[in-house]
């Protein structure tokens, strides 16, 4: 009997990301004999992005790929990958995203069957005006999605939270004087259009962390060897994307790069004085685990070890 | 009948006055964050609260816009039908207007307790989600109640229209 | 045919049959999606559906934009301050045929640009100024049709969330689009203009000209009509320079109404209750038909309709521009009876690689469609615009309906001119940002 798959990504059919997707959709028919068969549905036709999540457990999408910070408060332990551990790469962050993920197997992702966790990084500060310092972003009002407000509050910015739809056109009349976002929205968003100078400073560096997961019930109707040939295939995608990631960043440098975008290297001891400066944050979110009996510690531990160890 | 058509009524209007009062508090709220970021003081997190308060608002006005007929419906074929043919659409349209509210409140009702377990909540003020989901289902099954008012009118209409023929 | 398109043909035909029985459409939409929904996954599924796109509506932070907005509508329509607008504007062109329509679409073109939001333009006009124009005498159909058309010229008027749409689903520069959308917008707003005249001429009873007035009488309503000005400019500035963004401008205009009302000692509590009454009843209504057209659209969805009709018109062997033809009548078709965004975000990323591949300048495309999105909220079934501006003033939706027709003429024509002068849209941002 043939199982039908509907996943929903957020990425348009366009996108690098979809015809991955859509490669691993094919490459799944095959291994599976055509028993399991995968319909995309790109650009978030199939369920609104804030509902992707849910809309897998209660089966209305079979699969989605999406934003974990799109189910506020539902993903706590994971909310670590979010964090500013000072990522290095998109290939970097996908594959600690993966690797915390088997090495936790959080609960609070029970209710799903995980494919692989990956994500966008490095995320910068990006300004309308050009700047020579990190400093500078001191009283500049800048956008960032409310999980990552504080490290904004923490530079001595303000945070101002909008659609990422706004940002483009905030950006050009000047509402906000910058923007907190992964290297991939220079170009993904169009934000290179509208930004002087892109802060790469690795002290904030964080991840947006992104989920593929399918439906528990579909997953269980799925013959065992059908699953084992998924999972294989999930390994070599999980590789596959976190290359992926760090090609769109080099992209996105390139494009921004010829338009005028500049990127400013910061010192070692400013960077360190940021570290610094996130440390709270880090504190913070252990304190959140804590209070829900969650092994936060361990997970900073393992990320920032994990950092630190694959460069 | 007479009690239940006055409460109905009267928990609408209640409802609704309550949306009134969230958007005024939504204007206000604006104008703060707009007035106070343009001295370097925004309200973090203030779109959530919008988002939150239009959640609100939109969903404390749906049985009172009921009543006030503010849905969009088509009207040009049943308005050419004869009274009483066009008596028995309106009461089906009704009963199939209350049958699927009453669906959608019980829904929401069980979604509720599900955002609830979940603990689904806005990212920057941390405001727990479940609580407009049970706001949206109690309006939702007003709406309901709302319709059955509306029924209980037409059939009522009707009772009023035989007797005008037989005098 | 798969089971799919089979059970989403059927679908369709079940809804415009609901329509007809004179149950809300809102309802229509929620009750045949989640039956086909059904139909194609299962019971479980179709109800949380239900549940996840009314929740997913009423939490969009975007859709707030509705209500405020429309306050600011109700607050300027409830004083005396429309009037005094409009009383104004009759003196200066009251003479002119069809002067006050005119002047009507030249204010909702403003503020449009202004508020960003279509629904909430066609929502605040149609409060403002389709009773001050009844009141000059005009017929409703010219005043109501005006409304309901006008609204839609924000599409492609930066900024425009269409726009926005089409530039990161199809990774073009927004910048462009922005400025490519301008010349097209303008051009449309003129041959409105010119419907007016037009029409006007032929059914002089429709607006009544009124006398010519003195320069004396025209400069003594001037003070009146500036202050409503300054807090246009206040507004259109403040969103200029950066004080605030589109989206909080409705805000910003209500509070700016409120005061000038205030000044005036035009404020009574009556006069907040009605506003905030005719705000909220505009809003939910909305609210309630992307709700409903959500449900629907996800059945559509998964029925794969949009991917087959693509497959199909791409595989024609025909010349380019009938296939472009062609593909303009999908999404026609589409925006009549889905929400326009949303056909946007699925069809688009399937029609565009054709388009490029046919050799046209996805610019170019861009705008060509959103034309095609705006005519397709005018037309049945779901024609979003006719039905605010309906239920709002209480005019037959049949009346608006005929006063619609001449500027969908209009815009049939602009997008004929579109196709043959690509050069509309394509001069401004070639010439400003270099050819591409
Ligand atoms: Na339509
Ligand atoms: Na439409």
């Amino acid at each position: 009997k043939e199982i039908k798959l509907r996943y929903s990504l957020l990425w348009p059919a366009s996108h690098p990301i979809t015809k991955l997707a859509q490669e691993w959709a094919k490459d799944v028919e095959a291994a599976t004999a055509g028993r399991v068969k995968v319909t995309t549905f790109p650009g978030n036709t199939l369920t609104p992005p804030m509902q992707a999540y849910d809309a897998v457990v209660k089966g209305i999408a079979d699969m989605a790929a999406n934003l974990l910070a799109y189910a506020p408060g539902r993903l706590p332990l994971s909310e670590v990958l979010q964090q500013p551990l000072g990522y290095l790469s998109g290939y970097q962050a996908s594959k600690l995203a993966n690797a915390y993920y088997k090495k936790f197997k959080p609960a609070e992702f029970n209710d799903v069957q995980v494919m692989y966790l990956h994500g966008a990084a490095p995320g910068f500060i990006m300004t309308k005006k050009a700047v020579n310092s990190i400093k500078e972003v001191k009283g500049l009002r800048i956008k960032a999605n409310a999980e990552n407000a504080d490290i904004v509050v923490n530079l001595g910015a303000s945070p101002v939270t909008m659609p990422v739809s706004d940002t483009y056109d905030s950006l050009q009349r000047g509402v906000i004087d910058g923007t907190l976002f992964p290297l991939e929205a220079l170009q993904g968003y169009k934000i290179g259009e509208v930004v002087k100078t892109v802060i790469q400073d690795y002290g904030i560096s964080y991840m947006t962390s992104m989920y593929v997961i399918m439906n528990k019930g579909k997953w269980n109707s799925i013959a065992p060897e059908d699953q084992k040939a998924i999972e294989a295939l999930n390994e070599v995608y999980n590789e596959k994307q976190a290359k992926l990631w760090s090609e769109l960043d080099n992209s996105a440098k390139t494009w921004a790069t010829q338009k005028g975008v500049k990127f400013l290297d910061v010192s070692k001891e400013d960077q360190a004085a940021t570290v610094a400066l996130m440390k709270p944050i880090l504190d913070k979110y252990v304190a959140m685990t804590k209070a829900k009996g969650l092994p936060g510690d361990e997970a900073l531990k393992f990320c920032l070890d994990f950092i630190r160890d694959n460069p | 009948m007479k009690h239940f058509m006055a409460l109905v009524k009267k928990v609408d209007t209640v409802l609704y006055v309550m949306a009134g009062a969230i958007l005024v508090g939504m204007v206000l709220l604006t104008l703060c964050d707009v007035i106070l970021r343009n001295f370097g003081y925004p309200i973090t997190g203030s779109m959530e609260i919008i988002m939150y308060g239009g959640a609100l608002v939109f969903g404390f006005s749906i049985p009172l816009a009921s009543m006030l007929k503010a849905q969009v419906q088509v009207d040009l074929i049943v308005e050419k039908l004869k009274p009483r043919n066009k008596k028995a659409v309106t009461i089906a349209t009704r009963v199939v207007g209350i049958l699927l509210f009453l669906f959608v409140a019980y829904n929401f009702f069980l979604y509720g307790f599900d955002v609830k377990r979940t603990g689904e909540i806005t990212s920057s003020f941390k405001i727990p989600y479940y609580p407009i989901v049970f706001a949206l289902s109690f309006s939702f099954l007003f709406q309901s109640l709302t319709l059955i008012y509306d029924l209980v009118e037409v059939i009522r209409e009707k009772a009023d229209a035989m007797e005008e023929s037989a005098s | 045919m798969s089971t799919e398109v089979l059970t989403g043909i059927v679908g369709i035909i079940a809804l415009l049959a609901l329509f007809l029985t004179g149950l809300e459409m809102a309802y229509c939409m929620v009750l045949v999606g989640f039956l086909g929904f059904t139909a194609l996954m299962s019971f479980i599924p179709a109800s949380n559906l239900v549940v996840k796109e009314f929740f997913d509506a009423f939490t969009t932070y975007s859709y707030t934009v509705i209500p405020l907005f429309v306050l600011m509508g109700e607050f300027a329509s409830n004083t005396n301050i429309a009037k005094r607008l409009y009383t104004g504007a009759y003196k200066w062109f009251g003479h002119v045929p069809g002067g006050l329509a005119m002047t009507t679409v030249v204010g909702a073109t403003a503020f449009k640009a202004m508020c960003g939001s279509t629904l909430a333009t066609v929502g605040t006009f149609s409060g403002l100024a389709i009773p001050e124009m009844n009141r000059f005498g005009y017929s409703k159909e010219l005043s109501a049709g005006t409304v309901a058309s006008v609204g839609t010229i924000g599409m492609i008027l930066p900024p425009s969330t269409v726009l926005i749409l089409y530039g990161l689903i199809c990774e073009q520069s927004i910048g462009r689009l922005f400025l490519a959308g301008i010349m097209p917008a303008l051009m449309i707003a003129l041959l409105f203009m010119l419907v007016i005249a037009i029409w006007v001429t032929m059914k002089p009873s429709i607006a009544p000209k009124g006398e010519k007035s003195t320069w004396r009488e025209r400069f003594k309503v001037l003070p009146e009509m500036l202050a409503v000005i300054i807090v246009f400019v206040i507004v259109i500035g403040g969103m200029m320079v950066g004080f605030f963004s589109p989206t909080e401008a409705g805000t910003i205009g209500t509070v700016a109404v409120f005061v000038l009302a205030l000044v005036r000692r035009e404020v009574s509590f009556t006069m907040i209750k009605r506003s905030l009454k005719g705000s909220l009843k505009t809003a939910i209504m909305t609210l309630m038909l992307i709700a409903g057209s959500s449900v629907f659209g996800r059945f559509l969805t998964i029925t794969e309709i949009p991917f087959r009709a693509a497959d199909w018109a791409s595989a024609l062997p025909l010349p380019p521009w009938v296939v472009m033809f062609m593909i303009i009548a999908i999404y026609l078709i589409g925006g009549s009876i889905m929400d326009d965004l949303a056909f946007m975000v699925l069809a688009t990323p399937i029609f565009l690689p054709t388009a490029l591949a046919l050799g046209y300048d996805p610019i170019w495309f861009g705008i060509m469609i959103s034309i095609t999105l705006m005519i397709g909220g005018l037309i049945p079934p779901i024609a979003l615009y006719v039905f605010i501006t309906g239920n709002i003033t209480g005019i037959p939706f049949k009346t608006i309906y005929k006063g619609v027709v001449p500027y969908l003429g209009a815009l049939a024509f602009a997008l004929v001119l579109i196709f043959v002068f690509p050069q509309i849209i394509t001069w401004l941002p070639n010439t400003l940002m270099g050819a591409m």
